[in-house]
């Protein structure tokens, strides 16, 4: 029986903002100046981050994940391929998660199919295929009106799974993206194809995008709790509304976690990096402070029914108050959003979470805002040696337990 | 005053008429009833004094179905010329305010025929090199929970009541965050990529439209610059313009009775 997966995520934030950032800055996406750029003090950087990537491969992690951003000191990956194919060469056994590319801001979506068979064989089968609309930031990054991202967004996954499947040349005719000669070089080595992930923010529409088609939906909401087995049991069943059966596997949700040889330690070495994350990486994005960028009217990239749905719930009747907005160490701990502590402490947590939700696929960041490299490490070892065995005894036979169908179904692919 | 519906080739376009008289194609705008307001505003009163005023929702807005296939002003064009003949309107006076104007200013290009006399007040749809339409769409992105900025664009005064009443920064019940959130993503189908609020061979093409067209301005607008005003009047072969002292770009909230009193002087 499979036990949960668990992936190492990795933003790469800028991580040398001045002190005063968050006081000079609205944002730190699309209009953030970039004289901030501090290039001699950058140099290593990204050496550094690929470096805690493939610290994660050694440890034994179920895959690497990156992420696509744009004009932001968020995520310093505007092409995550670029970095996949460093990973694929750096790393041995884990998948290499890239969350994914966002079609809808690309001219012709058959470079994505490409790049992603490149990396498939470079990686010798490892790639896992991302594919997502992209925030409100990188609709005004790159001209996306967000109504017409989605329907962009299915047209070019849908082209690209068929690239990759369907014997070329073949011709594909639109609307968005209309061609007359598909017939890419080279094909990826998975068979069938790569596994297709998709995030989603827990809208009905994209739910059942993903489930008819029967790829792995990512719940790319940052506010835990009880919204993610929400979700589980929304997305579980909107795919039987398909005719397919959901399975822990069949989704991915983003953690966040900081361990240490003590709660007293974890909290004193990773609490600089975390508000660093929360005040400057996710200004813009999700905090109310500053300049909005991912929610407002300016970004119309919600359905009107979800659009209704957020105006009804809890959380505009709050003033829309997001995971940036924690005021301290106390009401951050009490979002649930980020686990930090000792082993044990880490460990309970995290299986308190998988009982309740029952996701299949852990995506955890271990690295947040400036953390040091050491630390970050340190973290993702503890984790690795004190966390993980047990994590995968457990829910092993939690799954069996509940996922009776789970072997017959892995037995029939 | 009537409120009804009507179907244009399967779509619902929600419909506004008022007053008796030469009847009057209204295309709205932003700040303006069908955008920011369910209702009709004083303007529309007065003009409606005079004129039988014909007013539909663009797709997407207040009680018009929303249209995926709606992807630039000529799709929006087209709807509207769909509108007409749906109404049986063979040829008649238009007035657009705002992304209206321009929607007006591209029927009149396109088939003067059907068009007798063009009012365009604060209308986007040109190019002014050095002279850009202003970023409706980050504007309205909330800064620190407040949007000031759009109230700015938009508004000569920002800050006045006026303003805070159309725009308010929390969502004063359901229904105007529903109405605002319609039309931004009905505007943001044609507006927000590149041309942005623009067609940058239109300014060529006015020459097309020879009768007679006013223009109106705030003389502050910071939306669509007063130049536009300009290169408009310059364009159309038969066009006067009309400032309107210390306004904005909700010009005809901004002064109603005025901008009514230019507009019917125009049309009689």
């Amino acid at each position: 029986m499979q036990p949960v997966r668990m992936f190492c995520w990795h933003f790469m934030a800028y991580p040398h903002l001045p002190a005063d950032f968050d006081e000079n800055n609205d944002s730190g996406w699309v209009t953030v100046p970039n004289k901030l750029w501090d290039g001699e003090k950058s140099r290593g950087l990204y050496q550094e981050y690929l470096g805690q990537l493939a610290y994660a491969d050694e440890l034994g992690f179920d895959g690497m994940v990156l992420n696509e951003h744009h004009q932001n000191i968020y995520g310093l990956m505007p092409s995550p391929n670029i970095l996949a194919s460093a990973l694929t060469q750096i790393t041995k056994n884990g998948k290499i998660v890239v969350l994914g590319n966002l079609p809808p801001l690309y001219l012709n979506p058959l470079r994505v199919a490409e790049e992603y068979a490149m990396i498939d064989n470079m990686s010798n089968g490892r790639l896992i295929a991302g594919f997502a609309v992209g925030g409100g930031p990188e609709a005004f990054n790159y001209n996306v009106p967000s109504p017409q991202g989605r329907r962009r967004l299915w047209e070019a996954i849908d082209l690209i799974v068929k690239s990759w499947t369907d014997d070329g040349p073949f011709s594909h005719e639109g609307p968005c993206y209309p061609m007359r000669y598909v017939n890419i070089w080279p094909k990826p080595l998975q068979q069938p194809h790569p596994d297709v992930w998709v995030p989603g923010s827990r809208s009905v529409e994209s739910m059942a995008e993903v489930a008819k088609r029967g790829y792995c939906y990512f719940l790319s909401s940052r506010s835990h709790g009880g919204g993610t087995r929400m979700a589980a049991k929304e997305f579980a069943g909107v795919m039987k509304d398909h005719g397919k059966t959901y399975t822990p596997f069949k989704m991915g949700v983003l953690l966040s976690v900081y361990v240490s040889e003590t709660d007293e330690q974890a909290r004193a070495e990773s609490q600089e990096g975390i508000f660093y994350f929360l005040r400057n990486c996710l200004k813009g994005h999700l905090r109310k402070e500053g300049r909005s960028m991912t929610f407002g009217p300016g970004v119309p990239s919600q359905s009107l029914r979800s659009w209704e749905a957020f105006l009804d719930s809890s959380r505009a009747a709050a003033g829309g108050e997001l995971l940036g907005d924690a005021k301290d160490w106390d009401d951050l701990e009490s979002k649930n959003s980020i686990m930090v502590g000792s082993p044990e402490t880490v460990r309970k947590k995290l299986w308190e979470f998988v009982e309740d939700a029952k996701v299949g696929n852990l995506l955890i960041q271990f690295q947040f805002g400036n953390m040091k490299d050491e630390l970050a490490r340190k973290s993702m070892k503890l984790f690795a040696e004190e966390v993980m065995p047990a994590m995968r005894r457990d829910s092993a036979e939690l799954f069996a337990k509940d996922f009776p169908m789970l072997d017959e179904l892995e037995a029939a692919q | 005053m009537s409120l009804r519906e009507i179907n244009v080739r399967g779509r619902s376009v929600q419909l506004y008429e008022s007053g008796s008289g030469n009847p009057l194609l209204y295309l709205h705008g932003i700040a303006d009833m069908h955008g920011l307001a369910p209702d009709n505003c004083a303007f529309h009163d007065f003009v409606a004094e005079k004129h039988h005023v014909i007013a539909p929702a663009m797709p997407g807005c207040v009680g018009s179905d929303e249209d995926n296939s709606l992807e630039s002003i000529d799709d929006l064009r087209f709807h509207t010329l769909e509108v007409m003949d749906e109404l049986k309107i063979e040829k008649i006076d238009i007035l657009g305010n705002c992304v209206g104007g321009w929607l007006a200013a591209e029927i009149a290009v396109h088939n003067p025929e059907r068009v007798g006399k063009l009012v365009l007040i604060g209308a986007s749809g040109l190019f002014v090199s050095g002279e850009q339409i202003g970023d409706l769409f980050m504007a309205v992105q909330p800064l620190n929970g407040r949007i000031d900025d759009v109230r700015h664009m938009l508004f000569a005064d920002g800050d006045g009541s006026l303003a805070e009443e159309w725009i308010p920064d929390q969502l004063s019940g359901k229904e105007q965050g529903m109405l605002r959130y319609k039309t931004f993503r009905c505007v943001a189908r044609f507006g927000f990529k590149p041309p942005y609020f623009y067609d940058q061979k239109l300014v060529e093409r006015l020459y097309r439209f020879k009768s007679k067209a006013l223009v109106v301005w705030g003389s502050n607008d910071t939306f669509v610059p007063r130049s536009h005003a300009t290169a408009y009047a310059e364009g159309f072969p038969n066009a006067s313009v009309e400032l309107i002292d210390g306004c904005g770009h909700a010009v005809l909230l901004e002064a109603p009775d005025v901008v009514a009193e230019k507009v019917l002087a125009f049309l009689s």
